[in-house]
């Protein structure tokens, strides 16, 4: 079964299609990248995807379900996708540990009856869900950091945690918003080998967003680019490098354009 | 000396119940950045049930506080269900429009509430006196300062209430909910929060704390009438602003500021200035500290 399946796609603002007749799928246990210039509708996509937009053509399946007329939080809990934003959106005054639980909502089956009545009950699973939080930080050795709060990690910490909150839902398909903007070359390669042990660890798929070339075509299999909110190619990333239609799409003219095309092949 | 300790026993007790119902406005504009007006209706309600209620419970009403309890408990259940409705019907079919709107809209449900009681079939625009369900005593009474067995229940009962509004923020899943809400809705949502439920449980919990106060102020002062939420309201709203609005420790910080000054304000100036000293205290915090005293304030990039 694919872990996520596009048909058609589309929405329009107004009058401005911001993604129009777009079809794509990942597999399961595949890393699919997306790129494309600024305002391509990348990100547009991906709000469609997670049920913030809702489309108007075309369907969008996850794990066999259809998506449609599901709301952000049912998708997560029913269609198992989860995402990362392009900014960092933690909760920034939460601790680490909370961050993950916030996901827990789903796992936990006592309400407020059981908290203040039957308390046995009500700390036995606040006890597992902790535990089952605290086991994924060590996974990602951020249990050391469990306590602090979001807002005051390192940077690269914080993009991690994101994705380790994302994964706590449990996901068999994981979006990626940009994950290596603002980090130094350094920083970058912990990620690729971060989202690499996270696709080997869990047989996810994972569909990632991404101005990196380098970063993108070192890890992905397979490749989509979008321009004006269509597809305009899709292929393994070295058929993407050497693409007519990509290069046009990034450099605007084919020529002078010794600059660009180095750059996608990775500077 | 005397005198002023039993100012400060008579403040503290005034003001737990602002910082209850202060607590509920709080709550709810930390997730939805929403001044809920028609908050001080639902304890003017919370009491209105009681009087209702404990003649239905007891006939003749005789002081006990068994009765005390039921009344208390029936009118929290019935504010509860009012709190939810509230949402339900008024605030979330507007979830998506501008704030100014479902500010308006909450103007619209407080005079809803007040004129809608002081229709004559339905409570009318009389003031009625509230039963006693407690005798009044004083039951400790050291160096001149009296603390009578009302204000030793009221005290505690809202510290209690309070306490367990603590806990059930801080170290439940629907807390930690309601706390990832607050911060972002949208992600919230992505990570399977039902954002829907925790917003009304968010609105039946402030509404019981309403109804409780409701009930303490009346047990208090025995007068039930159809306009008093206003009063009781637009104090404890202080009390939020005061204490940093959206932050809970600070709304109960506020109430019992707001209680002991209005306390003070009426041993030792006059009790003219009882309500005056509230909107004093407003406009000062509104120039000097307008994120109040526990809140942040926040940089404004640009």
């Amino acid at each position: 079964m694919k872990a996520l399946e596009i048909k058609n796609l589309g929405i329009q603002f107004g009058g401005l299609k911001a993604v129009q007749n777009v079809s794509l799928h990942v597999n399961e246990y595949e890393l699919v990248g997306l790129i494309g210039p600024n305002g391509a509708g990348k990100t547009t996509l991906f709000n469609l995807i997670t049920g913030i937009y809702k489309p108007t053509t075309g369907s969008v399946e996850m794990d066999g379900k259809n998506i449609a007329g599901l709301s952000s939080f049912e998708i997560t809990n029913e269609c198992f996708g989860a995402r990362t934003f392009q900014n960092i959106r933690l909760f920034k005054d939460l601790s680490v540990l909370e961050n993950v639980l916030v996901s827990s909502h789903k796992k936990i089956d006592y309400n407020l009856w059981s908290v203040l009545f039957d308390t046995q009950h009500y700390r036995n699973s606040e006890k597992k869900i902790r535990e089952e939080a605290m086991e994924l930080l060590k996974i990602f050795s951020l249990d050391s950091k469990a306590d602090e709060i979001a807002k005051n990690l390192p940077y690269g910490d914080q993009r991690k945690l994101e994705i380790v909150r994302a994964m706590s839902t449990k996901p068999k398909i994981l979006f990626l918003d940009e994950p290596a903007a603002g980090m130094n070359e350094h920083e970058t390669l912990q990620l690729l080998n971060l989202v690499r042990f996270v696709r080997e660890k869990y047989k996810i798929g994972i569909l990632v967003i991404e101005h990196d070339m380098k970063f993108i075509m070192g890890l992905c299999e397979r490749i989509y680019v979008l321009d004006h909110g269509q597809l305009i190619a899709e292929g393994r990333p070295e058929e993407i490098r050497s693409n007519k239609d990509v290069i046009k799409a990034y450099l605007g003219e084919e020529e002078t354009n010794t600059a660009v095309r180095s750059n996608l092949h990775g500077r | 000396m005397a005198q002023f300790l039993q100012h400060l026993v008579n403040g503290l007790s005034l003001g737990s119940i602002y910082a209850l119902i202060a607590v509920g406005y709080s709550m709810v504009y930390g997730i939805l950045q929403l001044i809920n007006f028609a908050h001080g209706e639902v304890v003017m309600l919370g009491a209105v049930f009681g009087f209702w209620l404990a003649p239905k419970f007891m006939y003749p009403v005789e002081p006990s506080l068994g009765l005390f309890f039921a009344v208390l408990g029936a009118s929290m259940f019935l504010c509860g269900l009012l709190g939810f409705f509230i949402e339900r019907l008024a605030y979330r079919p507007l979830r998506k429009s501008p704030r100014i709107n479902c500010l308006i809209t909450a103007i619209g449900v407080s005079l809803f509430l007040q004129y809608f009681t002081q229709l004559e079939f339905i409570f009318g625009a009389i003031p009625q006196t509230y039963p006693e369900m407690i005798s009044q005593a004083t039951v400790f009474s050291f160096a001149g300062v009296d603390i009578s067995n009302l204000q030793l229940i009221v005290v505690g009962l809202s510290f209690s209430l309070m306490i367990i509004l603590q806990f059930v923020v801080y170290k439940t899943k629907l807390g930690l909910g309601m706390r990832a809400v607050s911060e972002n809705t949208e992600v919230a949502a992505l990570l399977g929060v039902p954002v829907n439920k925790v917003i009304s449980f968010t609105f039946i919990l402030g509404s019981m704390l309403a109804a409780a106060a409701g009930t303490f102020v009346a047990t208090m002062y025995p007068k039930v009438d159809a306009m008093m939420g206003t009063m009781l309201g637009m104090k404890a709203f202080v009390a939020a602003v005061l204490g940093g609005i959206g932050n809970l420790p600070g709304a109960v910080i506020g109430g019992l500021v707001m209680g002991l000054a209005e306390e003070f304000t009426v041993g030792y100036l006059s009790s003219s200035f009882r309500d005056a000293i509230a909107f004093a205290i407003l406009i000062l915090v509104l120039l000097f500290r307008p994120a109040g005293i526990l809140g942040k304030t926040k940089i404004e990039k640009v």
